[in-house]
């Protein structure tokens, strides 16, 4: 896990951010789906979840698909306890296998 | 080499809060567990292949689905994470949908080739 500090990421250069709060992760990338269709190549997604699964699936959905995963963080939340914000960079699409 | 998976959904969603549909949720989510997925579309689930529809503002029990069944960003997603979309011919022709309604990038083949499309496949999933 990354400390906050330690992320390479300038969160001024966030296009948008995905609340996946409350839903389970398999929920939360459908909707980080959703959000990519409307943020251009580069640009940098913001998702804040309350399923610790997040830390794993996030940067494994970006192997897959071609898109960058540029870290993350854990952060205490009054609701949930505590949240994997993670930081996703849109790639350009890949051509189909 | 990734497990081949083909997702069948031949049915839409009722009485259900979610805001899209469950077998594409997990469809969706397949790429994590380093799956490669093909998505079908047969019976009435074809209706989900037509583009121009507006999920916005359904209540369910007085609940409003937010942000609304958004089934055509939601099929827009899976081809952008190159997850192929197929429809079924005969489906599509006994609901009177015609090709040219159809969201751009959804794939249509008929019966007769089903058995061959399943053929390239480790697993099949049926919704």
């Amino acid at each position: 896990m990354s400390a906050a500090d330690d992320l390479p990421v300038d969160e001024s250069a966030v296009a948008t951010v995905v609340d996946n709060r409350g839903m389970l992760c398999a929920q939360g990338i459908l909707r980080l789906m959703r959000t990519m269709l409307a943020v251009p190549p580069a640009g940098v997604i913001k998702v804040l979840s309350s399923d610790l699964a997040a830390e794993h699936d996030y940067p494994a959905w970006c192997r897959a698909t071609g898109h960058r995963f540029l870290g993350h963080r854990k952060q205490p939340d009054p609701s949930w306890g505590s949240l994997i914000v993670s930081f996703v960079e849109k790639r350009p699409p890949q051509p189909a296998a | 080499m990734p497990k081949q998976i083909l997702s069948v959904l031949a049915h839409t969603e009722y009485g259900n809060l979610e805001d899209s549909d469950i077998g594409l949720f997990a469809s969706a989510f397949a790429p994590v567990a380093g799956q490669s997925l093909t998505l079908l579309l047969r019976e009435d689930a074809v209706n989900y292949a037509v583009r121009g529809q507006d999920g916005t503002g359904i209540k369910i029990a007085g609940a409003v689905v937010q942000p609304g069944f958004l089934i055509e960003t939601d099929l827009q997603s899976v081809q952008q994470a190159n997850i192929s979309v197929y429809a079924m011919r005969e489906d599509l022709q006994e609901r009177g949908i015609r090709e040219d309604e159809l969201i751009p990038g959804v794939r249509v083949m008929g019966r007769s080739e089903l058995g061959k499309l399943v053929d390239q496949f480790d697993t099949v999933w049926n919704w």
